[in-house]
């Protein structure tokens, strides 16, 4: 066949994707259980950080999962406080839980919970795993409560794009650092957890100051607040009641 | 005897490896004919990804990974890549060898991956690798391609990691997260933020052409 034929220009084309995407597939199929493994032992530190559970660095993966299956205990419940039986909260994922609501409306979403038991006093945390959108892309993040359901604990935000320096402050130590002993419910157990404009604010008990060029962000991530954490007030309201 | 025949034999190919020629494929890019400093390809990711040395070294790495490899396999194809679709071809080749490096990571250095984020795909667009293979793999056999690859890649990595050595220490007091400056040294914003790289490179370029009495011709 001529080299510069049309018909050896597309078997060219054809062998070179072909040889390429089978490697590809292989070498993907090849490392999916260690890529599969990092991302499970990644949501299992940020939910043991969310309740400061004391965390060396370099921990590695092993004493990262036995700390999680000893310290943490999950269940699952839905928006009316009922727990859901037979759906593993560690399984769950967000994203799709809020597509599936987005194409119906009737669906009723899986909602995850994690408690971690101190072992020093047996005081119970909650740790409400909560997911919304910045500017750029997806952020998303883990609050935990204290017994008394509305004092937080901790915090850990992460996101796909924000603006490194700007909204991507959000992960940072001093950003994080305002929230605990701020109430995420008022007395009427609607969501007052907000995150104000820029620094220097007023602050109350509810409030925390915000990023200084990264107001979208902080709307998402109050718009997050508010949709996501509202979704366990009744689950809450049955626990204060027992 | 015949074993001593068959070492000779063994020494004289690889002479021609390391031949004063092939050697100059990699020593060439890392100074004289650099492709940051001297032909200043690839600044994207030299400035985005400095400001830490870890994550430079493991840029360097990738880069070097990608160059070296692409340019072999291409040299392998250059005689039967029809040159119509030539471009497509190297892009292709590229695109998979970035989309290993990725898995690689992804797998096995997770955290560095995250802090890498895009940077990684982004090697695709990474206009020194396209150079070589433009420039040289597709009129060179493919040992040959692969030593320029490496040389090329280690001259990328080399300036990054020079840049980046600079801006931690100034700009974190530390090397590798090791403290290295004094407790009292207060640290210099300007060097965690692009700009700083931006300045550091230029000095880098500066005295690098400077040094070498490269300039620019007319």
């Amino acid at each position: 066949m001529q080299k510069n034929s049309t018909g050896y220009m597309y078997l060219f084309a054809l062998l070179i994707t072909l040889g390429c995407g089978v490697l590809l597939a292989v070498v993907s199929e090849a490392t999916k259980e260690a890529r599969q493994a990092n991302v499970k032992v990644e949501k299992m530190s940020n939910i043991l950080s969310t309740v400061n559970f004391p965390m060396e660095k370099g921990m590695d993966q092993a004493a990262i999962e036995d700390a999680y299956k000893k310290y943490i205990s999950e269940e699952v419940v839905d928006a009316n406080g009922n727990v859901v039986d037979g759906v593993v909260a560690f399984n769950i994922d967000l994203k799709t839980e809020q597509s599936k609501k987005r194409e119906n409306p009737e669906y009723k979403k899986n909602l995850p919970i994690f408690i971690y038991t101190n072992p020093e006093n047996n005081e119970k945390y909650y740790v409400l795993p909560m997911r919304g959108a910045g500017l750029w892309g997806a952020v998303w993040g883990y609050i935990s409560l204290a017994s008394d359901f509305t004092t937080v604990y901790g915090v850990k935000f992460d996101h796909e794009s924000e603006t490194p320096g700007l909204g991507a402050e959000i992960t940072t130590e001093w950003f994080q650092a305002q929230f605990p002993d701020k109430k995420a419910y008022d007395k009427d157990n609607n969501v007052a957890l907000t995150i104000l404009k820029g620094k220097g604010n007023e602050l109350n008990e509810y409030t925390v100051d915000g990023i200084s060029g990264a107001t979208i962000t902080g709307s998402g991530v109050n718009a997050m607040f508010k949709a996501d954490l509202a979704q366990y007030t009744s689950y809450f309201n049955k626990l204060k009641n027992n | 005897m015949s074993t001593a025949t068959a070492d000779v034999k063994v020494e004289k190919k690889r002479e021609s490896l390391f031949s004063k020629k092939n050697m100059r494929l990699i020593s060439d890019p890392l100074n004289e004919n650099n492709p940051i400093t001297v032909q200043v390809l690839g600044i994207c990711s030299a400035l985005a990804v400095t400001a830490k040395v870890e994550p430079a070294f493991w840029m360097a790495l990738a880069v070097t990974f990608v160059t070296a490899a692409s340019n072999y396999i291409i040299s392998l194809m250059r005689n039967a890549i029809p040159s119509s679709i030539r471009i497509i071809v190297q892009l292709t080749v590229v695109a998979t060898m970035v989309i290993l490096v990725d898995l690689f990571l992804k797998a096995y250095v997770y955290e560095m991956s995250k802090l890498l984020s895009v940077f990684v795909g982004l090697i695709i667009t990474n206009c020194i690798i396209m150079g070589r293979l433009e420039a040289f793999a597709m009129g060179n056999k493919p040992l040959p391609s692969l030593l320029d690859g490496i040389g090329n890649g280690l001259g990328y990595g080399a300036i990054l990691l020079s840049v980046a050595v600079i801006r931690e220490l100034l700009g974190s007091g530390s090397v590798l997260g090791w403290p290295v400056l004094p407790a009292g040294y207060v640290n210099n914003n300007l060097m965690v933020v692009p700009a700083g790289a931006l300045f550091t490179l230029g000095i880098i370029i500066w005295a690098q052409r400077s040094y070498n009495k490269y300039y620019e011709t007319e």
